[in-house]
């Protein structure tokens, strides 16, 4: 509903202000604001996993990543419903590429990937550092003004760093072109499967270090 | 087979203050250049929870664990659980294990009492087909009939008592641990528990239990051990127990 009414808000707002078509704008905020909330929800919520867990996480050996698994499946829960928004936009729209639309998929599964080792990893710092989540919460709201989610990146910015190697715009766009226009921008993937490579060794290698602290520290 | 074996088991706590607990303060503290005091060992003070304890239980053992505050009893549980990984030495834990530290332990709050009882459940590591089996039974001994519907929020903090109890003792477990003996109810329904939960201790193969009751422990264990600054005893036999709470500390000349 929250979303709806935001999907709603900017991009008939946002339309008139940038003088864009409603028909341009709306189906591409819909769909950004959607991924957005999955993407922003996961991570905030997958750094405060093991502090809600805490009362059993100190009294039963069940395995953290479980705790992040959790919080997982409830947010995949949430954007299932969420994806209605999607869809009843681009149908009103008519629009609908074919078959290269399930390239949205792969990078629905990459997100997916690269939310798990950032949800264990901030779980793990947010057990120790509690004033992590607020940290969090307030770069993510920076990064969500700040990255072409709901507005498009004009050409004078493409050089940018928060449009040329963004991984949360990336993610967006991973998604959002196959559905719009059926293709997959490809350095949005050549990009996001290397960081989700690299980034589940770094955090296996911290949850090695970590893992039987976490307890000391909830 | 049930069986317990601690060796040489050693524990610490990391102690760290509400202070440390901040990311921001932390940082501010390594810009100013507060840490080249503990440059030389900047070793994070720490408690010893457990020191050296030794232990062994097979089938039919029923320990209490006897001890002042802080002495390391529950710590000691709940290593036997498996929430705490030993630091030192080793524990081995065969069998199925029901700890019965927090009865509360993963209840849900704006979950009915009937979804709280297949989430206990699962946490206990029970498959969908054994909770299935034991929901009517659990529903029936709680006694809180349609109440069962309606979110465990709603409930009276007996009635959540009562549904919290009736669920973690339907496990069929090998090894109990329980940290006090649980008392729970009105009048009526503590009757009841109490000989469900004598039933359920006399399914158990090995019962460990910390208590400050000594007529508890001698009316239900076998065996006792005592804790004294994370240290223990030998396990001796309840007959013994009289002389081993006269011993002095063995952590008192330090």
């Amino acid at each position: 509903m929250m979303t709806m009414t935001l999907v709603l808000g900017i991009g008939i707002n946002y339309s008139a202000l940038l003088h864009q078509q409603v028909k341009d704008l709306l189906p591409f905020v819909a769909i950004g604001l959607v991924v957005w909330g999955f993407l922003n929800a996961s991570i905030a919520e997958g750094g405060d996993s093991f502090v809600m867990g805490a009362a059993m996480i100190k009294q039963s050996a069940l395995p953290l990543p479980m705790f992040i698994l959790r919080t997982s499946i409830r947010n995949a829960i949430n954007l299932a419903h969420q994806v209605v928004i999607i869809v009843a936009v681009l149908a009103w729209f008519k629009i609908f590429p074919g078959l290269p639309m399930l390239w949205a998929l792969a990078g629905l599964v990459i997100l997916i990937c690269n939310l798990g080792w950032v949800g264990l990893l901030l779980a793990m710092f947010s057990s120790r550092f509690r004033d992590m989540p607020q940290i969090v919460a307030a770069v993510l709201q920076l990064v969500f003004f700040l990255s072409p989610i709901f507005w498009r990146p004009p050409p004078a910015l493409a050089n940018s760093l928060f449009v040329a190697a963004n991984p949360f715009y990336f993610s967006i766009q991973s998604i959002r072109e196959p559905l719009l226009h059926g293709v997959s921008p490809p350095q949005t993937l050549l990009f996001l499967l290397p960081l989700a490579v690299v980034g589940w060794i770094v955090t296996i290698l911290v949850y090695n270090q970590t893992r039987r602290r976490v307890v000391h520290y909830l | 087979m049930a069986k317990i074996h601690v060796r040489d088991l050693w524990l610490y706590f990391p102690l760290i203050g509400a202070d440390s607990q901040s990311l921001k303060r932390y940082l501010k503290q390594v810009a100013i250049g507060g840490s080249l005091a503990r440059k030389g060992g900047s070793q994070q003070t720490s408690l010893v929870a457990l020191r050296n304890v030794n232990l062994s239980l097979g089938p039919g053992d029923r320990l209490g664990l006897i001890g002042a505050n802080g002495s390391g009893k529950t710590t000691l549980l709940r290593c036997l659980a498996g929430a705490y990984a030993p630091d030192k030495g080793e524990v081995e834990v065969d069998g199925r294990v029901a700890s019965l530290l927090d009865l509360s332990m993963g209840v849900d709050p704006s979950a009915t009492g009937l979804e709280n009882i297949r989430l206990r459940g699962l946490v206990a590591g029970l498959s969908s087909k054994e909770i299935k089996a034991k929901t009517e039974e659990i529903a029936d001994f709680s006694g809180l009939g349609p109440f069962l519907a309606m979110p465990m929020k709603t409930y009276s903090s007996g009635m959540q008592a009562r549904l919290a109890f009736a669920a973690a003792t339907s496990v069929e477990a090998e090894i109990l641990l329980m940290d006090e003996w649980i008392a729970v109810g009105d009048a009526g329904f503590r009757q009841q528990a109490q000989e469900r939960l004598t039933s359920l201790l006399e399914r158990a193969h090995i019962l460990v239990i910390a208590s400050h009751e000594p007529t508890l422990i001698r009316s239900i264990c076998n065996k006792v051990m005592r804790m004294d600054h994370g240290q223990s005893s030998e396990v001796v036999d309840i007959d013994q127990m009289d002389e081993l709470m006269a011993r002095p500390a063995p952590g008192s000349t330090m």
